[in-house]
């Protein structure tokens, strides 16, 4: 996403850590260059008049020149969590942080705002299905990747995870260089 | 004496050989005329199911005759037990036998002057009886009708010599007539050298008569007091003796005219009876004798009607028309038992089959053949006889064809149109012809018989159809053996219904054995399935549990790896990495084993399958070369319908299977497809050139983990969970191996049917609705 020309006002928040009506507002009083689709009312904003905004406002500009790819990973087990932080985290090309919760999940996905979520979905409080739709449903975090990872291979339930906004799914135990492809595939591709 | 035949020769004298050859050889004894005739018309309209009474006109005008009462005695005495008198034996002998044996009596010529002897015989016996029984009744002495028969056949033996020798016995008469000889005795002892008396006892004893009369018809010429008073009946006698001198006293006398004295004083005196007693006999008898005379139908002497020419010959015919009358009688009494005896026969053979539980194919043939029998037409090839049985619903029969072969058919036929056309004769028990339509109908039938000429005898029982036979109609069927049928299908059809009853209890106890199987079976599966189905939760969950750290491990494992300093390190931490991946695949099949996925048919080509299943092994195989594998899949082969993920797996583990066995020897891997024409299914086997499996491998080869060490069996579960997938798609699997000559693993799948018919139809109606 970082490599893009045209951001949409989501985007753009999500490279600024703003929220969406900031950005709108901004783009329709002018502080923010940008132009419309035609025949329709979505906003797009040119790449240089991004960074032309972020500089004027002081907003750091690593997230936007960086492409380190950031990923949350959700699971119950801590020492898989461990795993994945030492899989990722010691990657230069990844950005780790994790929850093993639902509910810390959503609350770093807010704050954190990934590129990606690596998902258990046999979660203790919530089912990873609702993860998935919340996040799925969610305007602002809807461009997020969900990648599912789980013991068993149930293919109703997975159907249904698709439903739900799920992108992919891995099987455990994995391959870590396969996994770290996947991710980087999904969220580049 | 007797001439070369044996015969009598008269003119000699007779020796006791000659006489009982006589008496042997000698007819029933001759009648008058006017006897028969009378007789006959007493007879005429009778039945012969009529008893005789004692006080009935015929039995008193029987033992009014010396001959006729001879002759019933003779016959009671000979076959139907003691008779004593003429009253008894026509009570004791049927009354057919009686008019037969009246009616078909002998006759006496009435030429040269015999008239007048005979009537004068006649006459002097009944006297005698007449007279006897009064002094019997009067005196107390012995039965009236005893004495009446002793009188009347005392002197039987001169009748038998008239008979036997006429010549010689007229000229004893002509001597006894002149007086020359002395009485007739005498005249007989020197001309036939023989007395009547004694051939009268012969004669009574060879037939069968009482002690009594015997004995009379022996002593009663004795003179008075020459009778020991030992003998049993000689107050009988004596009174006899003196009945037969008062005969003569009152003139009616035998054939001679013999002349007194009599003796009658004697007599009586010796018999002890009164002189009061004696008068009232005299002056009685006449009268008596009169009446018996007028029964007789010898009424009055001078009565023209005794000489008269045609006289023999009217008795004759009379007697004839009642004898074909009753001939005609008991013709048709001898039809109705001969169809009872048959009926009788029939059912008798019936109840013999039913012994030993025979089977109610064995019973309906021994049925078709009692009414082939009964309707007289045999079974034959060209013209079998069937039988049938119906079930209690009615809706299936069991029929039998019977073609006087030993060996027969059955089959089981729909009952329906057929009995419809017969429900007309379900309350009457009737032959029928069956129209020739309705056996056509019946399904089977028409190839076992030529309907239009066929009888229908139904078998009811209680007024309902329980079964029937089928009998060829003969030409023109009497009545004769309409009867028996009807009869014998009676019978018939309670035998039938006992034999259904109990078919229909042998295949109740069947039934319910067998349902009891079934219950015992289905609570088997119904607790497996539950077994496998908590298995299948266990087996879910532990999955989950067990995934995660295997992941950890695998993980860790390949992260050490990308920091390992020596290949044998590195080497090392793969290995780990991978034995935790092959343990999670071993859950992901025990899971799979557990609680397969259900099956998604759809129809599947098979060769197509077939390619999928070998590229599919070739990606995840863990060799880097493997023996190819050679697919022959027929044109001809339809697509299959099954789950395609599942099917493909089973044969990717198959071939996996193959490839291990081969090892590293090399051979060869062969996928056959082709329709089995017997199953009606598509079969697909893998097979390979490996060093096959013995018995006992082979016994185990679809349990799960068996731990045998054994080639061709890569994993614990593939070929078990290869089992599952292949149920699951309603097909079956089965193995042929033999150590050293390889393994061939069969998959039978059904067909996919064809789901397109309407294709043409369609595209029409496409055409059309634009």
């Amino acid at each position: 996403m970082r490599h893009k020309a045209v951001f949409t006002t989501g985007e753009a928040a999500d490279v600024c850590k703003l929220s969406q009506q900031t950005i709108i507002r901004c783009f329709d009083s002018g502080q923010l260059q940008g132009f419309r689709v035609p025949g329709s009312k979505f906003r797009r904003i040119p790449r240089q008049a991004l960074i032309d905004f972020m500089k004027a406002n002081n907003i750091p500009l690593d997230s936007l020149e960086s492409d380190i790819i950031r990923v949350l990973v959700v699971d119950d087990e801590e020492a898989i969590l461990d795993l994945f932080r030492e899989v990722l985290g010691n990657d230069g090309r990844f950005e780790v942080k994790t929850a093993s919760t639902g509910y810390d999940a959503g609350v770093l996905t807010q704050q954190f705002r990934p590129d990606l979520v690596v998902l258990d979905y046999m979660l203790p409080d919530v089912n990873g299905n609702v993860v998935c739709r919340t996040i799925h449903e969610n305007p602002d975090l809807e461009h997020i990747r969900i990648l599912i990872i789980s013991g068993v291979v149930n293919p109703a339930e997975l159907e249904k995870l698709k439903e739900a906004g799920a992108d992919d799914f891995v099987k455990k135990p994995f391959d870590i260089d396969q996994v770290r492809q996947r991710i980087i595939s999904l969220v580049r591709g | 004496m007797n001439d070369k035949a044996g015969n009598i020769n008269e003119g000699g004298r007779l020796g006791l050989r000659q006489l009982d050859l006589m008496i042997r050889q000698l007819p029933p004894l001759p009648t008058l005329p006017c006897v028969v005739l009378r007789a006959a018309e007493l007879i005429k309209g009778r039945d012969i199911s009529d008893r005789l009474t004692a006080a009935d006109p015929l039995t008193r005008l029987i033992a009014s005759d010396v001959s006729l009462s001879a002759a019933l005695l003779r016959r009671a005495n000979a076959e139907y037990g003691k008779a004593e008198t003429p009253e008894q034996a026509v009570q004791a002998v049927p009354t057919g036998c009686v008019y037969s044996a009246v009616l078909k009596a002998p006759m006496l010529a009435a030429g040269n002057g015999a008239a007048g002897e005979h009537k004068a015989f006649w006459t002097h016996s009944v006297a005698v009886a007449c007279a006897g029984a009064m002094l019997a009744e009067q005196t107390s002495a012995a039965g009236a009708d005893v004495a009446f028969a002793c009188g009347l056949l005392q002197d039987i033996g001169q009748l038998a010599l008239w008979q036997s020798v006429p010549k010689s016995y007229q000229r004893v008469l002509e001597a006894a007539a002149d007086g020359r000889g002395g009485d007739i005795r005498q005249c007989e002892h020197q001309i036939l050298g023989i007395d009547h008396p004694t051939v009268g006892r012969r004669l009574a004893e060879h037939w069968g008569f009482s002690r009594s009369i015997q004995d009379s018809i022996w002593l009663s010429h004795q003179p008075a007091g020459g009778v020991s008073a030992t003998l049993g009946d000689s107050r009988l006698i004596t009174l006899l003796s003196l009945a037969d001198s008062l005969a003569h006293e009152l003139g009616y006398s035998t054939l001679a005219g013999a002349s007194g004295p009599w003796g009658i004083e004697e007599r009586a005196d010796a018999a002890g009876v009164s002189r009061d007693v004696l008068d009232r006999v005299r002056k009685a008898l006449p009268e008596q004798v009169a009446r018996r005379l007028e029964l007789l139908g010898l009424n009055g002497s001078g009565n023209p009607g005794i000489a008269m020419p045609g006289l023999m010959g009217t008795a004759l015919s009379r007697a004839n028309a009642e004898l074909g009358r009753l001939n005609d009688i008991l013709l048709q009494r001898l039809e109705q038992t001969t169809v009872r005896a048959d009926a009788f026969d029939q059912a008798r053979r019936i109840s013999g089959a039913l012994r030993g539980g025979a089977a109610l194919c064995d019973v309906l043939v021994a049925v078709a053949e009692a009414m082939a029998w009964a309707c007289r037409q045999p079974p034959s090839a060209a013209w079998p006889v069937v039988a049938y049985s119906l079930d209690r619903a009615g809706d299936e029969m069991l029929a039998v064809c019977c073609d006087g072969s030993p060996r027969w058919r059955w089959q089981s036929v729909a009952a329906g149109d057929w009995l419809a056309a017969m429900s007309p004769t379900r309350q009457v028990p009737q032959a029928l012809q069956i129209p020739a339509m309705s056996c056509v109908d019946v399904r089977g039938f028409d190839e076992w018989i030529d309907a239009t000429r066929y009888l229908h005898y139904p078998l009811l029982c209680q007024g309902v159809l329980v079964g029937g036979v089928l009998v060829r109609a003969a030409e023109a069927p009497d009545a004769l053996v309409a009867a028996t049928a009807a009869l014998t299908a009676e019978a018939l059809s309670d035998s039938l219904v006992l034999v259904q009853a109990r078919e229909r209890a042998v295949q109740m106890n069947e039934e319910f054995a067998r349902s009891g199987e079934a219950v015992a079976a289905r609570r088997d599966a119904v607790a497996q399935a539950q077994a496998m189905a908590a298995v299948g939760e266990m087996a879910g969950g532990a999955a989950h549990e067990m995934n995660n750290p295997l992941a950890i491990v695998s993980g860790r494992a390949q992260l050490m790896r990308s920091a390992a300093t020596s290949d044998a390190e590195r080497q090392t931490w793969q290995l780990i990495a991978d034995q935790a991946q092959r343990i999670s695949d071993i859950i992901s099949n025990l899971m799979e084993y557990a609680r397969p996925e259900p099956a998604k048919p759809e129809a599947i080509d098979v060769r197509a399958l077939a390619a999928e299943a070998v590229r599919e092994f070739s990606s995840v195989a863990t060799q880097a070369a493997h023996p190819l594998v050679d697919i022959h899949v027929g044109d001809d082969v339809p697509a299959v319908l099954a789950d395609r993920q599942q099917i493909r797996r089973v044969l990717t583990e198959l071939i996996a299977n193959a490839v291990t066995a081969l090892g590293d020897s090399g051979g060869t891997i062969t996928l056959t497809g082709r329709l089995d024409e017997v199953r009606d299914a598509v079969l697909v086997s893998v097979s390979d050139s490996g060093p096959g499996m013995d018995e006992a491998t082979l016994q185990h080869v679809f349990t799960p983990f068996f731990s045998l060490q054994a080639a061709g069996r890569r994993r614990g579960l593939g070929l078990p969970l290869a089992r599952r997938y292949v149920e699951n798609n309603r097909g079956q699997i089965f193995i042929r191996s033999r150590k050293g000559q390889g393994t061939a693993v069969y998959v039978q799948l059904p067909k996919a049917e064809q789901a397109n018919h309407g294709n043409g139809d369609t595209t029409q109606n496409g055409a059309g609705g634009r």
